[in-house]
């Protein structure tokens, strides 16, 4: 075996333990530092998540749909705004010109979204389900959201 | 110049401003029958341009898009396709009343994807415009209306989705892979540079997950998993795009990467060799018990994948042209298929084997349609079905895979058996029939029917032409320069 293959090997070598430590290290350090004599568990070991605060409620709720809406439009220009970044590294090289008609296109391409959510009133700030019971189950609600599907 | 330029980008500018149109229409609620005539106008102009264009030849943008004979027949078969699925969705009972127009829209962008798929060789192009065309049809699955007994459309959708995307992964890293071994990503370049290391492990490696998203799409045997599902979740007219459209993209690309194992690479005929086999055996085999319609196709669909692998197995012009030819015949006998299935259906409903009883008397031009779809689904002469087999088997027996032949030969029998029970269906069995009223048939769905059984027919009796058409314009992609 060449010799470098063989450093390439311990390198892989080092990386695997060091990852195997990274795994493995909080378990152990957790093991170490909690306190374990003094805990309180009695009527916790049931909680989903363990905070410090007993949980209020249950957490099969239904809430509003409207802030995911937002969310969604949100995150459709989040990601395409990194579609800007190749372009600004070349902008201006060779074809300036060019370069600004196709950088219009893509961002009027994009602000379709926002005429699309707009005409279908998905920026109006309404709660349309009024509250109701909470369920474990969700009811489908077929009309609900007719105004604003997108 | 400009006008060079406008000359061989027709198709895709015409069809890029119907969308936009469809875009604004949708902005609006409830113009249905105004976005389905813009999008049919659309269609109509793409098929148009398509033809006008036929003989240009441009390369443009730099290299990464290129266009030829090659990518223009595929767009005016995509074209036709396109108009043939507008006219197939005439009503779209069954997507969600509020948002039909965008059933439209999306259909809209996915054919734009599967154009640009048509003309790209560069490898960045062809994902955006692979992720363009497989997107919008993922949203189309979960676009179905739910009432009571019909709620498994999310399930599929998600389904579609996951493994889409999944195989969208495994595809780029396969890329990824390609691009290190070759640093380009002009296609024509990477095949080119690929040969001296084709039987290297790396090479392999990358070719093989290349294909592998590929054969999500084409749903061959491994990869097979989500087609039956989806099809059955999916509202009808929406399986027929998926059925139809997806198959000859996936086609496209598999031949473009195919040709840089044009020399005789023993590893690459045996996998495909295979996973052929496998996915024939498995469809037809699955397909026998199915008693929704949809269901059966989906699995035939599987069947017919492992078909289409014959040419690829071959790995010479003659297979690949012979798999172009069988998948664009195939996309017109199942879209023959779906016409039925979409009129038959009650109010969108699937349709299950049973319910084609008495379809001849009911309707004889559907019954028609589905049984000339079906026999050139089973590959029964003069259909295309039938020309497009004996294209795959002789260039495989060509290459000396007698087995596989063989193998396939007996497949076409059993297939024979479940095809035969769809058409024993409509043709007898009318004491079984629960209904009995005659399926009325508007202006449109009768051109589409008569349209379809015409292609399926003509692709069928003059198979000299349209293969010596493929195996020129073939020369382009896959001689190495």
């Amino acid at each position: 075996m060449p010799e470098t293959q063989q450093t390439d090997l311990i390198y892989v070598a080092a990386f695997a333990l060091l990852g195997l430590l990274f795994a493995i290290g909080p378990f152990v350090l957790v093991y170490l530092l909690s306190a374990r004599k003094t805990r309180q568990t009695i009527n916790k070991r049931d909680q989903y998540i363990e905070c410090g605060v007993d949980p209020i409620g249950d957490a099969w709720i239904r809430y509003s749909a409207v802030y995911y809406l937002y969310a969604l439009v949100f995150v459709a220009f989040a990601v395409d705004v990194l579609y800007l970044v190749p372009v600004a590294m070349v902008y201006d090289r060779v074809f300036p010109v060019r370069d600004f008609v196709e950088l219009i296109i893509f961002v009027g391409i994009l602000s379709l979204v926002i005429v699309y959510a707009w005409k279908k009133g998905v920026f109006k700030w309404t709660r349309r389900a009024p509250a109701r019971q909470p369920s474990r189950i969700p009811s489908p609600q077929p009309n609900e959201r007719q105004t604003t599907a997108a | 110049m400009i006008q060079e330029f406008i000359m061989a980008f027709l198709p895709e500018l015409v069809l890029l401003a119907g969308v936009l149109a469809v875009f604004v229409v949708t902005l609006y609620n409830d113009r249905v029958a105004r976005a389905r005539a813009v999008s049919l106008a659309t269609a109509a102009a793409l098929v148009v341009s398509c033809l006008i264009t036929l003989r240009s030849e441009a390369t443009l943008f730099d290299g990464a898009y290129r266009v030829d004979l090659f990518s223009q027949w595929l767009k005016l078969a995509f074209g036709v396709g396109y108009l043939a699925v507008i006219l197939l969705g005439r009503r779209v009972d069954d997507i969600r009343p509020d948002i039909r127009p965008e059933f439209f829209l999306f259909l809209g962008i996915s054919m734009t994807g599967f154009v640009f798929l048509a003309s790209s060789i560069d490898a960045i192009t062809l994902v955006v415009s692979l992720e363009l065309s497989s997107f919008p049809l993922f949203l189309l699955v979960a676009m179905r209306r739910e009432r009571e007994g019909q709620r498994m459309q999310m399930e599929s959708a998600i389904k579609f989705m996951m493994f889409g995307v999944a195989a969208n992964g495994v595809m780029l890293f396969g890329l990824s892979y390609l691009y290190g071994l070759t640093s380009t990503t002009s296609i024509p370049l990477m095949v080119q540079r690929l040969q001296p290391v084709i039987d290297g492990p790396l090479a392999l490696a990358g070719l093989g997950l290349t294909f592998a998203g590929l054969y999500y799409k084409l749903a061959v045997f491994p990869f097979h998993f989500w087609t039956p599902d989806v099809y059955q979740g999916a509202s009808n007219e929406t399986a027929g795009i998926i059925a139809s459209m997806p198959k000859l993209g996936a086609v496209v690309i598999l031949v473009r990467f195919a040709a840089a194992a044009t020399p005789d690479n023993q590893l690459i005929t045996e996998i495909l060799t295979v996973l052929a086999v496998a996915s024939m055996f498995y469809g037809n085999l699955v397909a026998l018990v199915q008693r929704d319609l949809k269901r059966l196709l989906g699995f035939s669909t599987i069947a017919h994948a492992g078909y289409t692998l014959l040419g690829f197995v071959a790995l010479d012009e003659a297979g690949f042209s012979a798999s172009l030819y069988y998948m664009t015949g195939y996309l017109f006998m199942v879209l023959a298929c779906f016409v039925v299935i979409s009129r038959v259906s009650r109010d969108g409903e699937n349709v299950a084997i049973e319910d084609l009883h008495g379809l001849h008397r009911r309707s004889p031009l559907l019954a028609l349609t589905m049984v000339i779809g079906i026999f050139a689904l089973a590959g029964i002469p003069p259909f295309v079905g039938f020309m497009g087999k004996f294209a795959l088997l002789n260039a495989a027996f060509a290459r000396g895979h007698t087995v596989l032949v063989i193998l396939a030969v007996i497949n076409t029998a059993i297939a024979a058996y479940y095809y035969l029970r769809v058409v024993h269906a409509s043709f007898f069995g009318d004491r079984d029939a629960t209904d009995q009223m005659p399926i009325a048939l508007d202006g449109s769905t009768r051109a589409l029917c008569i349209g379809l059984i015409a292609i399926v027919i003509l692709l069928g009796v003059t198979p000299a032409p349209v293969i010596d058409a493929i195996t020129t314009s073939l020369a382009s992609v896959v001689a190495v320069p």
